[in-house]
């Protein structure tokens, strides 16, 4: 992991850290990536993936409408709203 | 490629198709919140979808079980187990930063459509979230965002990269419409955008071993906009290479007011959504019993009706498909054929409500047309009390005006005449007033018999009984 590649991450996360953290988060980084590249030397190809460390099974619900308009609670609770609508600075594509 | 009719300027397009559709739930994905379009912003949000802290999405069975259905009558595999992953990205009208979609383990995988007697491969459908919308037109500063599409679920269908023309990924297109339509899982509405579509679009020489760079054309939301979008983007890559240059492997937009496209953003930062196993939903086993109840209560295929059309109804491969290209339609005939002739009816569905839709540009479900005002039509047809000609006049009165058409033939007066007293008084009136005619006639000019039944025709407006008509003339004129 390079200062470029750190750099592109924080962006991606939206995570303002300063430059001078850069080294200690590297640092920190690296340690994880050698973990998994000491994972990566042992050999399982004799094992399923595993996607969850649960072994549950999902649980899903009827398609039935119980929810009630929460419109004025939610804009109220927002950082910034008019009457009708969420506001954000403008998104310029 | 033997006798290859799809290529280019000597290039052969490849274009594979990802295209969204919005299921038709009662709910969101994740969410009890009403999924449905068009109602006051932000009045259908639940918790889950404003991505509250501490909120937990609990799946929606009835969007799996519509994913299991797509699965099933585009004969692919169904997962055994399907896992939800998170997509990472910032954007206003995603509260939670990312989107819940599938990747590795959609629920369904390797399934199969007939486009005009051509297998095109599904690669995978999935299932995920749409986002919210967001709005820039109200304020100049601020954009407005409006989240009661936000958690609606989407089936993302990604086909193989089977398509080789642009008229051919339109066909395609217009199959899973068909197909999501039919199974009542979509009502594939693009111009409200419950169904979009991303082509993903390369060319290569037909000897070439491998695909060219592809270029993916975002958001296309009509048929004849796919076609457009594609062709152009075929010619811009021609261009391109033709040049010496590179085709880039990047996300254009297409614009229909000027008919291009063009790029989306630069890449100074690669996309790099994160992808990982959503923490918050195990993986999802769907038994064997769920796909068979599914199974059990799915409705016929287009291609099952139109075989059933054509034994139950006498109809020939032609008709069948007609009728059968929308649901609506078939169900529309179907009606009408439970209380009048079916082979009429087919014959007046096929020719002119067809061609009324088309001139007027409006779907069957928009007209006032229906299937009990139609039937009565086809059964005032069948009995004679009008002729073909004055039922085209009824019909586009009951186009306009959605009356029966009963009061329609009363009020105008367009009953045909069937009447042998009342025919045959116009027809010796006729006689009487063209005594040369009836001479000529009878002195062996036969041809003149055509002219008094025009006369007939003439004086009735058309409404009189043509057999009867030239059952009365030929009586008088052999006195």
């Amino acid at each position: 992991m390079d200062k470029i590649e750190l750099k592109n991450l924080l962006f991606l996360a939206r995570i303002n850290a300063d430059e001078k953290e850069h080294p200690e988060i590297i640092k920190k980084l690296q340690n994880t990536f050698n973990l998994i590249d000491e994972m990566q030397d042992l050999d399982l190809s004799d094992l399923e993936p595993l996607n969850n460390p649960l072994e549950l099974n999902n649980v899903s619900r009827k398609d039935e409408n119980n929810n009630r308009n929460k419109k004025k609670e939610f804009l109220d609770n927002s950082p910034e709203s008019d009457d009708d609508y969420f506001t954000v600075p403008k998104i310029i594509e | 490629m033997a006798q290859n009719d799809t290529l280019i300027k000597g290039w052969q397009p490849v274009i594979g198709l990802e295209v969204h559709v919005q299921l038709m739930t009662n709910t969101k994905l994740f969410s009890p919140a009403k999924n449905k379009f068009g109602e006051d912003a932000n009045t259908l949000v639940d918790l889950i979808d404003m991505g509250l802290p501490g909120v937990l999405p609990v799946l929606n069975e009835g969007a799996m079980r519509q994913g299991i259905k797509f699965g099933l009558a585009t004969s692919a595999k169904i997962a055994k187990t399907m896992i939800f992953d998170r997509k990472n990205y910032f954007y206003p009208d995603l509260p939670k930063g990312y989107q819940i979609t599938q990747l590795h383990f959609p629920i369904v995988k390797d399934g199969v459509v007939d486009v005009n007697g051509k297998e095109v491969r599904i690669h995978q459908a999935h299932l995920e979230e749409d986002a919210g919308k967001s709005m820039h037109d109200k304020y100049d500063d601020r954009s407005v965002i409006d989240l009661n599409r936000s958690g609606v679920p989407l089936l993302e269908i990604v086909s193989e990269p089977d398509l080789r023309s642009a008229s051919e990924a339109v066909d395609y297109l217009k199959k899973i419409h068909q197909i999501i339509t039919y199974l009542d899982i979509s009502d594939g509405n693009m111009s409200q955008g419950s169904m979009r579509c991303d082509a993903n679009i390369s060319i290569m020489r037909p000897d070439a071993d491998e695909f060219g760079t592809r270029a993916e054309i975002k958001n296309i939301n009509s048929f004849k906009f796919v076609e457009k979008a594609i062709n152009f983007e075929i010619k811009r890559q021609i261009k391109i290479l033709e040049n010496g240059n590179k085709v880039e492997q990047e996300t254009r937009l297409y614009d229909a007011v000027k008919d291009e496209t063009r790029s989306m953003r630069t890449k100074e930062f690669a996309n790099d959504y994160r992808y990982f196993p959503c923490p918050d939903l195990v993986p999802t086993n769907i038994s064997d019993e769920l796909i068979e109840d599914v199974r059990k209560n799915m409705d016929e295929l287009p291609e099952e009706k139109e075989s059933r059309f054509r034994s139950q109804y006498n109809l020939d491969e032609y008709e069948a498909k007609v009728l059968c290209a929308e649901k609506i339609t078939a169900k529309f005939y179907e009606e009408v054929c439970e209380v009048t002739d079916p082979i009429l009816s087919a014959k007046w569905i096929i020719g002119e409500i067809n061609a009324l839709l088309n001139k007027h540009d409006v779907s069957l479900a928009e007209s006032k047309i229906n299937s009990k005002n139609f039937a009565g039509l086809i059964m005032k047809i069948k009995d004679g009390t009008i002729s073909g000609k004055i039922a085209k006049e009824v019909l586009e009165e009951m186009w306009q005006t959605g009356s029966d058409s009963q009061e329609i033939i009363k009020s105008k007066g367009l009953e045909q005449i069937s009447d042998e007293s009342e025919l045959e008084s116009i027809a010796q009136s006729i006689l009487d007033n063209n005594p040369s005619q009836v001479e000529a006639f009878k002195s062996g000019k036969d041809k003149l018999f055509g002219f008094f039944v025009g006369q007939v025709m003439k004086e009735t407006q058309g409404k009189a009984n043509p057999g009867a008509v030239n059952a009365i003339l030929k009586r008088l004129l052999s006195n």
